[in-house]
């Protein structure tokens, strides 16, 4: 059973067809990407999800089944726009949204403590939301989406606005939760995050899949015919081969049709070259992205 | 239920910290009780000392000097009993009156002309310079001449000087007409109005300002629509209830304990049955004009697109308030009679009007059915306005727009 399941989603607002046909499911306990460009559908989509908006088309499975009250308080969202009580003491404010998320109080209070302390949150606790840093009150919105210990949690870019520092300290709050079974969806555009944390992805354009699977599938299906080669010494001519590019200490060599990359690795052992890596070249995110976009 | 008591709660913590809110509601209601109090200890001092130097005079007894009379044409020949010699001395003539006076032993002397029957004229001598002094008896020489004109008879005399003696019976409690008499409905009808639009306001306030700091999105992944509205509404309604007791509660209080220092008759007091339907009318009126606001709240996105909205939705009370205020209502009157019946109105007008008269029972009952019924629907309207097409919506908001949205099918 997946945590959520989307299938054939369509939304209009008016003439602007927002969500035109998205289709995924999200596996228990995955970290999963939703990407895409500005204005691709990313956000609505989300809140179709959660039951915000209500889809003209399409069906939408979160924790089993429909989105009802009762799965509320086992969602923590946190949506693209911030919204803390900007007038409310720090610790006040988190406490409230979770007692509105089923805890107790006292039981908010309890969990908060470490998650303040974890975030260098503690001395700020009575200070008012609004005297807080941008920073800050970005940490505070993600102790607020996580604090009543969701099971799957749906972040629009949740890392803006935070240092690397912090942004480090959200990570790694993230990859803990996964290792606990929560099931994270993320929306972002910062790529090389997605490589590092997300399992699988679907990247969206005009309201529509463009590509969904596993990361590492979908950069090999982007992948060029090429290798990356790191040497002791000097590369020897290469049969096969038809351009090099130097990238920083490493070169790719731009193989031709006929050409694998086995044989060129027996090229180089059978030359007693000393190699230090090979890999065949695969695309970063960012590329894969720039490409299937444009190609649309 | 949990979720809307903490949605409720946070409300009236957050409403509680408008330093506007508080004056107004609680501060300026105490603040006007002692005020009340302590003018009333002030005129209750300054009754005791006037009643203590009436006291004085009283136990003094009449002016210790008689007055004088000269009446050349003897026209007086009955003398009443209690007038001769302390009240009034005769004098043969003028002279004799004259020398009297000086020696102080009369304030003054009366001399009635020899012609009175003709000319009427009677003269008043004194050594006194303030003429308008209690020196000057003129009752008891109009009794004294009324006597003699008519031939002695005392009995004919006072029946003439006061030929109407009407005795009034009245079955309603009996209740002396004072300012608080006249002024409780004018009172009653304000503090209605301010009950029902100072907490509506800030609803409206609480409401754009989730949306100004983009909580409500969170809310809405958080709590039901439902659950949002009647929490809010809920403690806005209870804090407008706590303000409208406070300021019943200080205005029973004043007519309760005021007394004659602040010139409020002897036995007068608020009916309890009248604060009673105040508090049923204020729940009814704010049920239909607190969740309009809640929907304005709901629509707009900043507070400045919502005043003119406000002000067309508030019109119904703002007239039924005129109505009663400027002119007083003519509380039994056709019109006075529908506005109090009429939803939109009755919670102010049909106050004023058991404030002022006698309201059969039906006609409160009967009011106070149809709020509650317009409450339940105008609820309903409003609570599917709490959707996201309409809550995430930058759209502007004009009246037009929200009574569209209000009325919109599905």
């Amino acid at each position: 059973m997946y945590a959520v399941e989307v299938s054939r989603l369509k939304k209009a607002f008016g003439a602007t067809q927002a969500v035109a046909d998205v289709s995924f499911a999200v596996e228990k306990g995955e970290i999963f990407g939703l990407l895409g460009p500005n204005g691709a559908g990313k956000t609505t989509t989300i809140r179709l999800m959660l039951d915000i908006f209500k889809p003209d088309a399409g069906d939408v499975s979160i924790l089993g089944g429909p989105m009802t009250e009762a799965k509320k308080n086992r969602i923590g969202y946190m949506p693209e726009e911030r919204g803390l009580y900007q007038e409310m003491p720090l610790e006040a404010c988190l406490v409230y949204l979770a007692t509105l998320k089923g805890l107790s109080k006292a039981e908010a209070r309890r969990r908060l403590q470490p998650y303040l302390e974890r975030f260098d949150l503690a001395q700020h606790r009575d200070k008012k939301v609004k005297e807080l840093s941008k920073g800050m009150q970005q940490k505070a919105q993600i102790i607020a989406t996580v604090l009543h210990g969701p099971e799957l949690l749906i972040m629009d870019e949740p890392f803006s606005g935070l240092d690397p520092v912090n942004t480090q300290l959200a990570k790694d709050l993230l990859l803990e939760l996964r290792r606990q079974g929560v099931t994270i969806l993320m929306s972002t555009h910062i790529m090389h995050q997605v490589e590092e944390m997300c399992n699988r992805i679907v990247l969206i354009n005009q309201g529509r899949n463009v590509l969904y699977g596993e990361v590492a599938q979908i950069q090999r299906q982007y992948s060029g015919h090429a290798v990356r080669v790191r040497l002791a010494g000097e590369l020897p001519p290469l049969a096969g081969v038809q351009a090099v590019v130097p990238l920083n200490g490493v070169v790719q060599l731009m193989l031709d049709q006929r050409t694998t990359p086995q044989d060129i690795l027996q090229q180089l052992v059978s030359r007693h070259c000393a190699v230090e890596q090979f890999e065949i070249a695969l695309p970063s995110l960012d590329e894969i992205f720039i490409q299937a976009v444009s190609q649309q | 239920m949990s979720k809307t008591l903490a949605i409720m709660a946070a409300e009236i913590r957050t409403t509680l910290r408008r330093k506007s809110f508080v004056i107004f509601a609680f501060v300026v209601p105490i603040v006007l009780g002692l005020v009340a109090a302590g003018v009333g200890w002030a005129n209750r001092n300054a009754l005791s000392n006037a009643m203590a130097e009436a006291q004085a005079a009283a136990l003094a007894g009449p002016s210790s000097r008689p007055t004088g009379l000269v009446d050349p044409g003897h026209l007086i020949r009955t003398m009443p009993p209690g007038l001769a010699g302390a009240r009034l001395v005769q004098y043969e003539d003028e002279a004799a009156a004259s020398k009297a006076l000086a020696a102080g032993e009369i304030t003054g002397y009366y001399v009635i002309s020899a012609d009175y029957v003709q000319s009427g004229q009677v003269t008043y001598v004194t050594d006194d310079y303030d003429l308008a002094s209690d020196r000057l008896d003129r009752s008891l020489l109009e009794h004294l001449l009324l006597v003699n004109l008519l031939g002695g008879d005392a009995g004919l005399a006072a029946v003439v000087q006061q030929p109407l003696q009407l005795q009034i019976t009245s079955l309603a409690p009996p209740v002396e007409a004072s300012w608080i008499t006249e002024m409780l409905p004018f009172f009653m009808v304000l503090i209605l109005y301010l009950a029902l639009v100072l907490p509506g306001s800030i609803l409206i306030n609480a409401l754009v300002d989730e949306k100004k700091n983009r909580v409500i999105e969170v809310l809405m992944t958080s709590v039901s629509p439902t659950q949002m509205v009647t929490g809010k509404v809920m403690a806005l309604g209870l804090l407008g209830l706590a303000m409208t007791a406070l300021w019943l509660g200080v205005l029973w209080a004043v007519a309760r304990f005021g007394g004659q220092a602040l010139g409020i008759p002897a036995g007068f007091a608020l009916p309890t049955a009248l604060l009673g339907w105040a508090l049923i009318f204020f729940l009814g009126g704010y049920a239909i004009y607190g969740a309009q606001f809640a929907g304005i709240g709901a629509l707009a996105p900043d507070i400045n697109q919502t005043k003119s909205v406000t002000w067309i939705v508030m019109l119904p009370i703002i007239v039924a308030y005129m109505f009663m205020a400027v002119s007083s209502g003519n509380p039994t009157g056709p019109l006075a009679i529908f506005l109090s019946l009429f939803p939109l109105t009755s919670s102010v007008v049909m106050i004023g009007r058991m404030a002022a008269v006698e309201v059969p029972l039906w006609q409160a009952a009967l009011a106070a059915v149809l709020q509650f019924v317009t409450a339940y629907f105008i609820i309903r309207l409003t609570a599917r306005l709490f959707r996201a097409q309409y809550l995430l919506t930058g759209q502007p908001l004009t009246a037009r727009s929200f009574y569209r949205a209000l009325l919109a099918r599905g």
